[in-house]
């Protein structure tokens, strides 16, 4: 029972969803690219400014994806913490994908250069923040430790609030705050620009 | 930095967070106690934390910006002179027509490229639809619309000459009296959208554009909603809960179901801001979860108290004093939390605004007659159980529309007696009532009749009154009183001697329904033919409810069991429609003849017929939910389950439970039915938890909305010990049966097919018990009885016959059991298709007979063909397909217990074991086959 991943719309993935919250063996893997193809498209239509003084919440678009996917039934048949789990890894994918092709569009040059130059790179705080860095340096944090890694993944990739990262965790609120915290300013302290004054 | 390192930095940041002292350092150095590596570490992170509290606070794709698409040079017919900015959807341009046809300057609006996927261009497409059933003088007007040549949709619109409403404010500062002028013209653009059904639910000072002649147009319906698929009660799927924070309304907020107060809660923001220049949650506007927090929970300050504090140089400064009463007031009824207490519509509000600048008394100051009304049902309502409620508002609402057509509303003080009415049924479920537990529908119900009994009602109108009634008990399946209703109803009627012929065909056609229900064919027969005889003259012969009629007689024929009769009624009504356009008609009447080509074992014509149905039915409804598409749906599923295409069936359940879900209240009867579907075939699937947790739902629901003593329920109970059957949990399915049973007893005649069902199913259980020969008696009558019905080669009575065998077989009757048992395989293969699912539950009895009997080459081979067809039919994982597989290996291993089939048993027990668990029957058993089979002789590798 080892069926190639079909990664499209054709798939029944309520029966994806199904099997793999029943333990199936091997269904995470065919629901994956399922999963990653809807957050792709959900996360291009959040980039592409839908509706800027619309708000979704961050949660909600994790959620929308799963509620589309789970064909908006029992959705409690569904483990909805593991599926932000590794919607979450997804994201971090999809969006450091998208940074990488970025960069390679600028150093690429030719007719989208002029397009690409009124595109504001992304902010944090004030400052710029590279993606890619953010992902060499989140990598980097999970060798000390995971959970840490993990927590920076589900808050910034997947938007989870810090409830929804204890509950995904199985950790409490508390210390997921705190984890938060210093994850945070470690990560802040690796990118910032080395001209800034400390 | 390792780990531990790592560990240790953050407890030292965290220690000297939680402390916060001024100077860190010297608690810094005495926490690394001379570790000076850790100490900077540390002083780097309290930095950083101090530099950047909010880095990366905000998610990743949310401050991902869009590139800006190339502006095109032409689109459709229309030439792009240059973009107007990015709405809702995608771009907006300014455009001219290049065909030289006339030189107009129009708005054009293309579905950005990102966002050409399916529902994107379907809610562009129902932009399309929604502005081009709009024609008002302050909605854009929609001139042309298309699509492009890479495939995505644009719109064309008015180009308007105006500004924004807000800039409008600040640019001319128009006074008050020009301002309520302005509100009250919107007011009635909304309203007008109102009336076709559209909600805007975007209404905002940035989709209002002010005409250089003071007018404002209403811009923008790309989040608007159409409101007439979701009467009854639709759920708000993730995609409807975009919206505009400081505009949006509570229930908006609160992801609930949007109706048209939701625009009046948007154009009371408006107001707000109209008058007081200022909005209704200034301070919390800026924060999103305090402004969401605000709208459902707070109050706003009266815009008087607002404008009162503004600086001197603002308008609203001067007339503060002017909307004290009146005008705070308005707002605030516009303003109001609970839709159910706003204006009733825009018009409503607009009127108010009227009144008060005509110096009348305004709607907003004294409580109205649908005020108490709806207050008293939402007072009442949290006694009643929520489906019951969600129940009963339906019945409430078909009654009302009954009402509305019926005579009766022509006669003078009817609308009070009507509302008195319900006002009294409802009142059932007051706590003091219902001494503080839930009411069912059904309970409801019964308040209804009694209070329909009264004598005060005038003769007409207590008919009008009962039939609705009836047909709703009817509907929860109580036809005994639905007989006793209708009967009173007809009755009336007819001695009446002024009833039209329809009302009359009308009460008998229903009650003829019910009494087929009740197994009292032969009274139903004739008011049906009285009906179709009343219609024929009255409407004539063609007429669709004609037919509809004609269709039911025809069920009365299948009913009695006159199949021929059935069919030649039902393919004339399908004639009579021939006709005329009656898709409906049409779908209602092919519905019925596919159950009765089902129950003849003509299951690829039912089909057929069903999916004809369906077509009708999606012509006339589109796409849209719609019940009766989710019963066709439905029922598609169950003949294909039949068939054995579980896969195909859950689908068809699946499509129809979505659409009843937007449909329905949770609850609904009808959703109990898919739910009970889809639990059979998850059973049938042999995913058993899956299966349970569905029944045990269904069941919840039928209690609380029927009652404990329902038949509904029983069947239910009826299907969870089945359930248990195959989980090998026979002691349970016992007791499910014993309760099912209970309920039947009472609640079905003594021959009904359900409570057959469960006497079988305890039969079966207490043989496998122990108790074979009390169960063969039950068995034969149960084959006789059937047999009358369906006649010997029918698939039914094979399962029936089936059964009888296995008693046989445990009472050591084997010869008898085997001639049984090869019936079975004959007619099933016959009926069914030779690769039935249910064939290889056939084949697997027939070889097991044969087993017993000693001929084991004989059995092996019906092992084979029952595990081939389970395998192809039902995958190999299949707990039935398992069953088999173990015991054909059980014959094998007494046939020739070499090292081979010792090999082969022992690799079918570790996939048994996997799939169903070591304690499960069918693993125990085998393990039981490899101990008696004599071990093989140690062989090495």
């Amino acid at each position: 029972m080892t069926d190639e991943a079909i990664p499209s719309e054709s798939v029944d993935v309520t029966e994806l969803l199904h099997a793999w919250s029943a333990g199936e063996p091997g269904a995470l893997e065919r629901l994956i690219p399922v999963v990653e193809g809807a957050l792709r498209r959900r996360a291009r239509r959040a980039m592409a400014g839908e509706r800027p003084d619309h708000t979704l919440e961050p949660t909600a678009l994790v959620n929308e994806v799963f509620l589309r996917l789970a064909g908006h039934e029992e959705v409690s048949w569904i483990n909805r913490s593991q599926f932000f789990g590794f919607s979450a890894q997804l994201m971090r994918r999809i969006l450091v994908d998208h940074a990488r092709r970025r960069r390679r569009d600028k150093r690429g040059g030719g007719f989208k250069l002029v397009a690409l130059e009124q595109v504001q790179e992304p902010h944090g705080a004030g400052t710029d923040l590279d993606l890619l860095a953010l992902d060499e340096a989140l990598t980097a944090l999970a060798a000390l430790s995971p959970r840490q890694s993990r927590i920076v993944e589900l808050r910034y990739f997947a938007g989870l609030t810090i409830d929804e990262t204890a509950e995904v965790l199985e950790i409490s609120a508390s210390l997921v705050s705190k984890e938060w915290t210093l994850s945070r300013a470690w990560l802040y302290d690796r990118l910032r620009p080395p001209e800034e004054p400390r | 930095m390792s780990p531990e390192r790592w560990k240790r930095a953050g407890e030292v940041f965290h220690t000297i967070l939680d402390e916060d002292p001024a100077d860190p350092t010297d608690l810094l150095e005495h926490l690394c106690a001379g570790d000076e590596e850790l100490a900077a570490n540390v002083l780097d992170l309290l930095h950083a934390h101090r530099d950047a509290p909010t880095f990366i606070d905000r998610p990743a794709f949310q401050i991902l910006p869009a590139p800006p698409e190339p502006l095109p040079e032409r689109i459709g017919s229309y030439r792009i002179v240059r973009s107007l900015g990015r709405g809702g959807m995608g771009t907006v341009y300014l455009a001219e027509r290049d065909d030289g046809t006339f030189e107009k300057q129009v708005a054009l609006k293309v579905l950005s490229d990102e966002l050409a996927l399916p529902d994107f261009q379907e809610r562009f497409h129902r932009e399309r639809q929604i502005l081009a059933r709009l024609e008002h003088p302050s909605i854009t007007r929609l001139l042309d619309g298309g699509t492009t040549a890479d495939g995505r949709p644009f719109l064309v619109v008015e180009l308007v000459d105006g500004q924004p409403l807000d800039r409008f404010i600040t640019e001319v500062e128009p006074g008050l009296d020009a301002r309520l002028e302005l509100f009250v013209e919107m007011c009635s653009a909304v309203h007008a959208a109102h009336q076709q059904l559209v909600v805007h639910r975007d209404l905002k000072p940035g989709n209002i554009l002010v005409t250089a002649e003071g007018h404002p147009k209403l811009l923008d319906f790309g989040i608007a909603k159409l409101l007439s698929a979701e009467l009854a009660g639709g759920q708000t799927g993730p995609s409807e809960r975009l919206l505009t924070p400081p505009y949006a309304s509570p229930e908006q907020i609160r992801g609930e179901a949007i109706g048209t107060t939701a625009d009046v809660f948007g154009l009371g923001v408006l107001l707000y801001e109209l008058l007081a220049e200022c909005h209704p949650f200034e301070e919390e506007r800026r924060d999103p979860a305090r402004l969401a927090l605000a709208i459902v929970e707070r109050d706003p300050p009266p815009p008087s108290v607002t404008a009162a504090t503004l600086p001197d140089d603002l308008a609203p400064r001067r007339w503060s004093a002017r909307l004290r009463g009146d005008l705070d007031q308005i707002v605030q009824k516009a303003l109001h939390k609970d839709p159910a207490r706003r204006y009733s519509s825009a018009e409503a509000l607009a009127r108010d605004i009227e009144r008060h600048r005509r110096g009348f008394p305004v709607e907003a100051r004294g409580d109205s007659l649908t005020y108490v009304t709806v207050s008293f049902l939402r007072r009442h309502r949290l006694a009643a159980s929520a489906t019951a409620t969600a129940f009963l508002v339906l019945v409430a609402a078909t009654l009302g529309l009954w009402l509305q057509r019926s005579e009766i509303l022509r006669e003078r003080d009817n609308a009070e007696t009507v509302s008195d009415y319900l006002v009294e049924v409802f009142a059932a479920a007051d706590p003091g009532t219902s001494r503080g537990r839930d009411i069912t529908a059904g309970e409801l119900l019964d308040r209804a009749r009694q209070r329909a009994a009264r004598t005060d009602l005038a003769p007409a109108t207590r008919a009008a009154f009962l039939q609705p009634i009836g047909e709703a008990y009817a509907g929860l399946g109580d036809y005994r009183a639905a007989a006793d209703l209708l009967s009173e109803s007809l009755e009336i009627r007819r001695a009446s001697g002024t009833a039209e012929a329809e009302d009359l065909a009308d009460t008998a056609s229903a009650l003829g329904g019910v009494l087929l229900a009740l197994g009292e064919l032969e009274r139903a027969h004739t008011l049906l033919e009285e009906a179709v005889t009343l219609l024929e003259s009255s409407l004539g012969f063609t007429h669709p409810e004609t037919a509809l009629a004609l269709s039911e007689l025809a069920a009365s024929h299948q009913q009695a069991g006159r199949l021929e009769e059935a069919d030649t009624a039902f393919r004339d009504a399908l004639k009579r429609l021939e006709e005329g356009n009656e898709p409906v008609a049409r779908a209602h009447v092919r519905h019925r003849l596919a159950a009765l080509l089902r129950e003849r074992d003509q299951t690829d014509s039912a089909i057929e017929l069903l999916r004809l149905g369906l077509e009708d039915l999606v012509s006339v409804r589109g796409g849209r939910p719609d019940p009766d598409v989710a019963v066709f749906l439905r029922d598609l599923g169950t003949i294909l389950r039949r068939q054995g295409d579980h896969d195909d069936a859950l689908r068809r359940y699946r499509e129809a439970l979505a659409m009843q879900h937007e449909l329905f209240p949770d609850g609904h009867p009808d959703i109990a039915v898919t739910l009970s579907q889809i639990a059979s075939v998850t059973q049938s699937q042999g995913r058993y938890d899956e299966a349970e947790a569905l029944f045990a739902e269904v069941v919840e629901m039928r209690r609380s909305l029927l009652g404990d003593g329902h038949r509904l329920v029983g069947n239910t109970l009826l299907n969870q010990a089945n359930l248990a059957v195959d989980r090998g949990d026979l002691s349970r399915a016992a007791d499910l049966y014993r309760s099912a049973i209970a309920i039947q007893e009472v609640a079905l005649p003594d021959d009904h097919l359900d409570l057959a069902s469960s006497r079988t199913g305890l039969a079966t259980v207490l043989s496998r018990l122990g108790e074979p020969a009390q169960a063969e008696e039950l068995h034969r009558q149960l084959l006789d009885t059937a047999i009358r019905s369906y006649g010997e080669r029918h698939s039914r009575v094979a399962i029936l016959r089936n059964n009888l065998a296995r008693s046989l077989q445990a009472q050591g009757r084997l010869e008898e059991a085997h001639e049984e048992f090869g019936i079975v395989v004959e007619v099933i293969a016959e009926t069914l298709g030779s690769d039935h699912p249910l064939l290889a539950t056939a084949w697997n009895n027939l070889a097991d007979v044969r087993r017993l009997s000693g001929d084991l080459e004989a059995s092996a081979e019906a092992f084979d063909r029952a595990l081939e067809i389970a395998h192809s039919r039902l995958g190999a994982d299949n707990p039935t397909t398992l069953q088999i597989a173990v015991n054909r290996m059980g014959v094998l291993l007494r046939r020739a217990p070499d090292d081979d089939t010792r090999r082969r048993a022992t690799a079918l027990a570790k996939v048994v074991d996997r799939v169903l668990g070591p304690e499960h029957r069918s693993s125990r058993q085998l393990q039981r086959f490899l101990e008696i089979s004599p071990p093989a002789p140690s062989s090495g590798r």
